[in-house]
């Protein structure tokens, strides 16, 4: 992990809901925007890391798996004009430009929520949740699934070097399958867990 | 005579899915300032057994269930998580599997703030449990930078800060060193010696010897035999494949 949460920085003592509020405008102000605005988005989010004090390089890199989600729809863009759905079966200048500046709106969409969580207790995601009326169990969900991407990296992970450790080196399915069954146990014990803390999530 | 912390009457539970019972007509009873010790073979009941004594089973973990279980006199299945909680803590094996906050202080507080605790009153409770687990100074870490023993600490912290009267541990020392495992005992022995109940499902007998003021032996769902210490050197341990204390191992053997 990053240990940011030992960081007091402006980010991590902003209150939970307007840190909300504010992604959720950051982020329909990003989908609406015309692409050419990708760039001004993209450094306004490296400028909240930076608030933050969380090296946005460093958690790019402890979550490779992430930038698979930017990665792979930008280099589809490189293939096609902008506006057309003809396969140009080549690369384009046109096609360059536009994929870039949709990596660099995807990279954006994709790593703000990430600094939400890194900087907000699950706890404060599910109250600020709960104080936009969303119910209770859906907003402790949420606030738990913001803090288990982590978890699901660092599992995949080591499946994959044990997998390589047996000489399997490109099977989907041997790392898909041990990581599943990872994240089931993880989610079974962990609901265990807190109902013997006495979680409700039907409670007011 | 002390009152019974936990009663269970001729408890029965399948798993769903399964054809064998994991336990089979288990009566026992716990009584404060206890400090019970269960072993057994892998698959011979003991988590169950613990899942039964706080209701998880079968209010989350679903099977077939049939007996009466008691917590300090009332009918666990008329009571719900939150008042179970408050009289009954439980530790898991894995600590990575129930930790999931992003600081000790927050993880600990979790089960006070469930409980409708301010938010104030539960910091200052977890700040208290962690103290007293000896991990101060990480109290606003994130957990998934400690290490395993200091993981298992914060799931005991857990227990401590809800400062009920009956802790429940499955295999608290399992993949913890001896000297972290020599702490966590050491821990628990304090709150028994405070009237607390303490129950852990254990495959070190040499901790158990040193530690438990009785032993309840399981095999295939049943209670094999219920006793003190001397439950450990009396052979069983060693037909079940069990490894008895290693001092009076080699007395045996001599």
């Amino acid at each position: 992990m990053l240990g940011c949460v030992k960081k007091k920085s402006p980010v991590h003592l902003l209150d939970a809901r307007a840190k909300l509020a504010l992604l959720a405008i950051f982020m329909l102000a990003q989908i609406f925007a015309p692409l050419a605005y990708a760039p001004l988005f993209f450094a306004a989010t490296l400028g909240f890391f930076a608030v933050s004090r969380i090296d946005f390089f460093e958690v790019v890199k402890s979550r490779k798996a992430l930038l698979l989600l930017p990665l792979l729809p930008s280099l589809l863009r490189v293939l096609f004009e902008k506006g057309s759905v003809e396969f140009a079966g080549m690369l384009l200048p046109a096609g360059i430009v536009n994929g870039s500046l949709n990596f660099i709106f995807l990279c954006s969409l994709v790593y703000t929520p990430v600094l939400f969580a890194l900087t907000t207790a699950p706890s404060q995601i599910s109250s600020a949740l709960r104080f936009y009326r969303m119910p209770r169990r859906w907003a402790f969900i949420f606030s738990v699934a913001f803090v288990s991407v982590h978890y699901i990296q660092r599992k995949a992970e080591r499946t994959i070097a044990a997998q390589r450790a047996r000489g399997c080196k490109r099977n989907a399915f041997a790392i898909m399958l041990p990581v599943l069954h990872a994240c089931f146990r993880r989610a079974r014990t962990l609901s265990y867990s807190m109902a013997s803390r006495g979680f409700d999530p039907d409670s007011p | 005579m002390q009152k019974k912390a936990i009663r269970l009457h001729n408890i029965s539970f399948t798993y769903v899915g399964r054809q064998q019972k994991a336990l089979e007509g288990i009566s026992l009873s716990f009584r404060g300032g206890e400090f019970v010790g269960i072993i057994g073979p892998v698959g011979s009941g003991k988590t169950t057994l613990l899942c039964c004594c706080n209701g998880l089973a079968p209010k989350e973990i679903r099977g077939k269930f049939s007996g009466k279980a008691e917590l300090f006199g009332k009918d666990i299945a008329k009571m719900g998580f939150p008042e179970i909680s408050r009289a009954c803590s439980m530790v898991f094996q894995d600590p990575n599997d129930q930790i999931f906050n992003l600081t000790v202080e927050e993880e600990v507080a979790f089960g006070l703030l469930n409980r409708g605790v301010p938010r104030e009153q539960a910091l200052a409770a977890a700040r208290k449990a962690v103290e007293r687990v000896g991990l101060l100074e990480r109290l606003h870490d994130d957990p998934s930078d400690l290490s395993s023993g200091q993981k298992q600490k914060v799931a005991i912290a857990c227990a401590l800060a809800s400062d009920s009267k009956a802790i429940l541990l499955d295999e608290p020392v399992s993949s913890l060193d001896w000297r972290s495992s020599q702490e966590v005992y050491a821990l628990l022995d304090a709150l028994v010696h405070e009237g607390k109940t303490v129950i852990a499902t254990e495959q070190d007998t040499c901790l158990l010897s040193k530690h438990a003021t009785r032993i309840i032996v399981m095999d295939e769902g049943r209670v094999k035999k219920d006793g003190g210490v001397e439950v450990l050197t009396s052979g069983l341990i060693e037909k079940l494949g069990l490894r008895p204390p290693a001092g009076m191992a080699c007395l045996n053997t001599r």
